[in-house]
Order: C-alpha cells, then structure tokens, then sequence
C-alpha cells in the first residue's frame, strides 16, 4: 500500500492536470520531513519544519555528499542505487535507496519518451553500457534495460562486456543496420562514445546510419585521459555515424536523484520548432541556479550551482543540492561541469594543491 | 585610478607598456622583453657596487625611515597602496589598512640590527674579521633575483630587506596577485636614498615566458621564490646558484585546558589569526587542537570562536570571493553537515546567511587543510602531548602554531611541535606578525644568502 502523497506524484508523472509541482512539493516535504529521521536532523538543525515554511523554494536541499554517509530513505526500498567508483574508495560512494521504483520507472519512462522518441519510434536500442546483471547497483545501466524493455526495437542489445566495450560487436550491427536502413538508437557514456569516435577516426571506418537514428551520451570526461568541447563530440558524432546534432541528445542524470534531464532538440525538432540546445526540466522537477556566496537565484545565463527539486525523489529526499556549476537558460538549464576548487590567492596551501601533488 | 607598478633604474626610459585592469584601478607595466630585462639586470649589478661600499649603519638608518614613512597614514605612497590594493588584491580596505600597519611595524632599527648579528656581518662586508682560529669573509650575492607570489602585501619583504642589508641588488618579478606594492616599496627606497633606489627594479610579466625567466634566473647570484610546490621544482630545476624557495605552508593553533577559564579571550584572539588577510597567509591557522577537560570544552570553544569570528568580520571585512570559492566553502560545509546527518559528533557554527566565515567543530584528530577564506575547524584533544601525532605526516608543510598554554607547559608543547616540523611558535593572536628575525621554513634567510670565504693563518 503506497501513501496517498506518492499516488499523487504518480498522478502528476502520468501527466493528470489536477496535480501541480507546486501542490504537491510542500506535502512532499512534510512527509519526507516525517519519515526519513536523518533528513528531520538535517532540517532540524537549519530551523526549518513542514510548519515554518510557505515555498517550495524555502524546503532545505541535501548536499549529494550525504548520501554517502546516510540512508535517506522514507521507507525500506526496493531497489538501492550506488554511484560508480571514485578514487576516495568503495566507502565514499553514495547510495540511494527507492522504497517505491514505480516512481522512478514512471519519471523515466515519460521523460525518456519525450525527449529521446518524441516521434514515437520503437528503434533498435545499440547499449554502450554494463547491463544490470554486470552492474546491478548502477543506476545507469537499471535505466538502460528499462528504457531498452520498454521502448527497444526487435535486435535490441547490449555492447559491453567483461572486456569492456564490444567494439567488434558494435561495428558489426552498425554495418547491418546501415545496410537495412533501420534507424537505431545508440545509448551510452559520452566516455564510451568517444572510444567509438576515436577508433572509428583511427581506422578510418565511417557509418551513414540511416535517417532517423539518434544518440544519447550521458555524462562528461572528467579524469580522462582526453577531454573535449560538447560542439566538438556533437561534430565528431556527425562525421564518424552521420547524425546530425539535433538527433544528438545528451541526458543529466545523478544517483540521487529519481529524475533525468534530456536535451530538448530532438523534442522541438519533430515539433518544427528551431533547437536551442538546453536541458528541460519536466513538470515534476524544477531547478535552481543559485549564487554560492547567497544561495539566492541567479539571472539567466549566470554560472552558479545547480540545486534540484524532484518529486520522484518522494521516496526519500525531493531537494538535492549538487556540486555541478549551470546557468539557466529558458525553460531549463545547461550544465558547464564541476564546481572548480578554489586557486591559491595568498600563500597558504590550498586542498587543490596538495590532493594535486604528485 | 592609474599607477604605475613597476621600477626601473632612471636611466631606462624607453619601453613600451602594456595597462592591467583591476576593477577601479589599472596599473601600468612595462611589456618586458628579454633585451630589457638583461639592461635591467647589467645595470643592477653595477648600481650593486656603491650599495657594498655604503655602510651597513647607513643601510639601517635608510631602511628604517622608509617603512616609518610608510607607517604614515598620510604619506602619499602609503595612501596609493590604501586606495589601490582592495582592488588589486581584494581584501577589504580596512583588512589593507590593518594589514599595511601590522607589516611595517616589525620593520625598526633594532630589528635590522638584529638580522645583521644573527647573520654573523655585525661588521661591513668589505674584509675578513676573526672567527677562531682563522679569517672569514661574507659575500653577498650581487644580484638577487626574487619572484614573488599571491596576494598579500609584504610577503616578499623579507627577502628584500634581507639582500638589501646584505648588500644585493634586487630584481622582483611581482606576482599577478599583487604587482604593485614592491613597486611602492622601491619607490619609497628611492626617495629615501636615489642611489640605493636603483639597486632596486621591479618588473611584472605573465607566468611561464621561458625566455623571461632563463634572463631573471641564469643572471641572479640568488633566487628567493615563494608560490606552489610544483613553481619551487620547476625553479629550482633550472636556477644554477643558490636558490631560496618558500612553498605554500599551513600553520594551525592548539589551545590548553588551563587558559579556558578565560575562553573568550582566547576566542578573540584565534578569530583574529584567521581573519587576517582572510586566512590565505601561510601563517594563517587551519584549524585549532583543543584540549579537554578546561572551563569549555572544545565544541563549546568553537561556538565561541564563532561569536568572535563574526566580531573580527565586521572590524576586518572579509574581502570579495569568485563564485569558484564560494562554491568551495558551500561544498567543505555540506561535507560536514552530511556528517552531522549521519549523527556523528559534528558541530558547525556559522555566519547566518553568507559565507563571511564558518567554524565547525569535528572530533576526529586528523589535521584537515581547510577551503580558506575564514573557515576553521576546531578538534578536540584529550592532552595536548598527543597533538604532534596527527601532524607527523604534514611535516613538510608545516608552518606555524599559534598556542594558548600555562608558560609551565610550554616547553612541553613546543618540544612536540618542533619535532612534528612546525618552525614557529608563537601566541595566539601574534601569528600573522612574525619578527624579522624569524626563521622561516626553518631556515635563516639572510645567512643562506651569503656565501663566506675563510683565510687560515
């Protein structure tokens, strides 16, 4: 039996118009305020209860780093996310547990649906990813057999193995698929997609995958060997498989948090609307730039932390305040990176000195 | 407001410059060129000569009038680096105003004196004196070339007034947080005393021009350098005489039992040692040892140090911060705050809506480098004899301690200090104001620039 608050998140993911982001965040924040004991000690300590706030805005966003420290959650979960390895070890990593994956499956789904098959195609799902039965914890690769179970064309599969990415594999399908004109749909790590890029480049392979085919990379390049523009992987997309950049969708997704963010190109290209590249926020989510010296919102186009407010985190906390740097733009945000560490100004070691040292 | 941040010997006129925005201010430099450069230097080794044959009382007396004219608040060089450095540097003008006071008052007479008879060149340099059984000879170098870094006025000082008395010429290569108070302090020598003035050039140009620094490097008897670890290997890499590098150091304050009786006194002084010069100073404290069983305890110590803190922010304005420390500090506070959640023993006590400053108070011993800018950790200990453990692995680092103990424990504590690598203890409260004669980074710098020759008879 579910709680009314969480049927009514549901109702508001499904699209139901007697339920608003609005209505529901301040509920949303009380029951997570009574359920999930560490969150009552972390709005506790700010002074903050369900009873002294009026805006959604004023509900007290967790630090990411909390979750690896404390589990959140409002209830025992079904499933629990743990984000991928950093170098700080196995104990640092963050956990998010989903007392209700409905929620979350929802949120995907029509999130998904709309920004990546806006058109309505089924195509054949091309994975650069772990499966969950290689990677059961990752929230990654849950989502990428979802969406391939839900929406994937016959063929469907996955490219990655215990060797890491199936190179040969994937060269192979793209042939075929090139062959039969069968649109695809290509998912993975921007990581992966620049392997693909570069071995592509280096054995001067070239793919023209036929019109309709499309590609979502999720994450950056931070600690890799190689680092390059967005503008420059979309150009690269163009030249090794032949999409063009309006079928190029990049997805910002987090562990924590239930809810994922898609460019809106492909979304306004079927509609006939002219791209502006952004990423959208969905109706049950709403972003926050905010000045880090004020924590007050910033104007468009100024670089400030993002934090979100994300009703399919009713399961354990709706607002997380993250360590990536945005500007908003229209209806929705882009993404520019991690917060920088702070440059030595006087003489005094600095934290990003020392963990920099050889 | 246009000035010029750089000097030149006078007969150098012809140059081109180039114009560097600071908020109000732009400061004018020479586009430096390789063939400048080397003029510059040819013409400071010769100008080196008559700076030797002066006496060293001469040298003390010019040097003192010098910082007392700076000392004065309506002298017109004192009054440009008022009106100049918030923007350049940007600390607070009332931080530039205490922070100018604070350094030139250990600048006196008696200091200078000092200096000289702790280098052993009491005496001129100009002959060999008796040291036991033989003959010796001080030599300084005849050139000094000194490259500077961040923000905060004086930090090269030291090193000036050091070869100065010795008898160097100088050249400074001013760092890009501060290209302008050498320039202030060369002119206020040259005003004093022309002929030693032009001993002395100062010159800014961008980081990393190889050609630049092979001329400033190959041509200097000396090198005095400060900046990061990896600019100090790299420096010293391709120096081929005697080089002088001081790193990036972090200093910390530990607190006895017996002086919480009077913890809020104690309070206050700690709050000023890390809001001066918005706590970027190697001799800025990074967090506090505490020890238990005092009138407070330590986590009671550190909501008071927080009542301090925001005392000191509104005497000592904090200065401006870019978004990229801000967001540094927000991040060191959630780390902290999502301990708390998770119910460990975390306390944290700050400013009540911005990030002026940020005490938290954490039980675990480990030394934590702090994100800077007036944030402070405050660690209990159960006895202070424990405190060199959690310093041991941050030997090369270490800088100062400011202590706060009964003068019976002292000896004790400074003994444990000393041997986990700090090179100063000192008060609470007199952290940032270390004498002349101090040894920093545990070295004697104007003894290590000399070089001495001894004559047997």
């Amino acid at each position: 039996m579910r709680e009314p608050v969480v049927e009514r998140v549901l109702r508001l993911i499904r699209g139901m118009t007697e339920e608003t982001f609005e209505g529901l965040a301040l509920e949303v924040f009380a029951f997570q305020y009574q359920r999930s004991p560490p969150y009552r000690r972390f709005c506790d300590g700010r002074g903050i209860t369900p009873d002294t706030i009026t805006a959604w805005e004023q509900i007290p966003a967790v630090p990411t780093a909390a979750f690896k420290l404390v589990d959140l959650s409002c209830a025992s979960p079904e499933q629990v996310f743990v984000t991928s390895g950093t170098s700080q070890g196995p104990e640092q990593r963050g956990k998010h547990g989903f007392p209700w994956l409905e929620v979350y499956h929802r949120s995907l789904l029509a999130n998904f649906a709309a920004y990546i098959l806006p058109d309505g195609a089924r195509p054949r799902m091309l994975i650069l990813a772990p499966c969950p039965d290689m990677l059961p914890t990752s929230s990654l690769s849950h989502m990428l057999e979802v969406v391939r179970q839900t929406y994937g064309g016959d063929g469907s599969a996955y490219y990655f193995g215990d060797a890491g990415l199936d190179l040969t594999g994937l060269i192979q399908s793209l042939r075929e698929v090139e062959a039969h004109r069968l649109p695809v749909c290509l998912l993975g790590t921007s990581f992966a997609f620049m392997h693909v890029v570069d071995v592509c480049l280096e054995e001067d392979q070239r793919f023209t995958l036929p019109e309709g085919s499309r590609l979502m990379d999720t994450g950056g390049f931070k600690g890799r060997s190689r680092e390059i523009s967005r503008d420059e992987l979309l150009r690269l997309y163009g030249e090794v498989l032949r999409i063009p950049e309006s079928f190029c969708i990049n997805e910002y997704g987090m562990t924590e948090m239930g809810s994922q963010f898609y460019d809106n190109v492909l979304r306004d290209t079927v509609l006939g609307c002219p791209p502006v590249r952004f990423k959208e926020v969905p109706p049950w989510v709403r972003t926050r730039v905010l000045d880090p010296a004020t924590l007050e919102d910033l104007p468009e186009g100024e670089v400030g932390l993002l934090t979100h407010y994300d009703l399919a985190n009713c399961g354990s906390v709706m607002a997380v305040e993250t360590e990536d740097l945005g500007y908003k733009i229209g209806e929705g945000f882009e993404i520019v990176g991690r917060a920088p560490g702070a440059e030595a100004r006087g003489c005094s070691l600095t934290v990003e000195e020392f963990q920099g040292r050889p | 407001m246009r000035i010029a941040a750089y000097h030149l010997p006078s007969h150098i006129s012809q140059f081109e410059t180039e114009l560097l925005p600071f908020g109000d201010v732009t400061l004018e430099v020479p586009r430096v060129t390789p063939t400048l450069l080397a003029d510059v230097m040819q013409h400071l080794e010769t100008a080196g000569e008559r700076l030797r044959k002066r006496k060293r009382r001469e040298i003390v007396e010019i040097l003192s009038a010098v910082f007392a004219r700076l000392r004065d608040r309506t002298d017109p060089l004192r009054q440009t680096a008022e009106e100049a450095l918030p923007a350049i540097t940007g600390f607070s003008p009332a931080m530039v105003v205490h922070g100018l006071d604070l350094l030139c008052k250990g600048y006196v007479t008696d200091s200078f004196y000092e200096l000289l008879q702790d280098a052993g060149v009491e005496e001129d340099l100009n002959g060999f004196v008796p040291r036991r059984s033989h003959l010796s000879r001080a030599y300084a170098p005849a050139l000094t070339t000194h490259v500077l870094a961040g923000n905060i006025p004086g930090v090269g000082l030291p090193g000036l007034v050091a070869a100065t008395l010795a008898g160097s010429a100088s050249l400074v290569k001013t760092a890009s947080g501060d290209p302008l108070s050498p320039a202030l302090w060369a002119a206020s020598l040259s005003r004093q005393d022309p002929e030693i003035g032009e001993c002395v050039a100062v010159l800014w140009w961008r980081g990393g021009q190889a050609d630049l620094e092979a001329v400033a490097l190959e041509g200097a008897d000396a090198v005095i350098a400060y900046g990061s670890e990896k600019t100090m290997r790299d420096l010293q890499g391709r120096v081929r005489s005697r080089f002088l590098g001081h790193g990036h150091r972090v200093s910390l304050g530990v607190i006895g039992r017996e002086v919480l009786v009077g913890a809020d006194e104690v309070a206050e002084q700690s709050a000023y040692d890390v809001s001066l010069f918005d706590q970027q100073g190697c001799l800025s404290p990074h967090c506090f040892y505490v020890e238990e069983g005092g009138a407070v305890s330590p986590k009671e110590f550190a909501e008071l140090l927080g009542s301090a803190m925001a005392k000191w922010a509104e005497r000592l304005p904090p200065g401006s911060l870019t978004r990229g420390e801000a967001a540094a500090i927000r991040k060191f506070r959630a780390a902290y705050e999502a301990q708390r959640i998770a119910q460990k023993d975390i306390a944290l006590f700050l400013h009540p809506r911005g990030l002026d400053w940020t005490v938290i108070f954490d039980p675990d011993p480990t030394f934590t480098l702090s994100c800077l800018h007036r944030t402070v950790v405050v660690k209990p200990v159960p006895d202070l004899s424990e405190v060199g453990g959690p310093l041991r692995s941050w030997r090369p680092y270490l800088q100062a301690a400011g202590v706060a103990v009964a003068p019976e424990r002292t000896r004790m504590l400074a003994n444990a200090l000393g041997q986990a690598g700090v090179n100063r203890i000192c008060p609470i409260g007199k952290m940032q104001a270390p004498p002349l004669t101090w040894y920093q980074d545990g070295r004697f710098l104007l003894r290590d620039l000399l070089r001495w020759t001894d004559l047997e008879v």
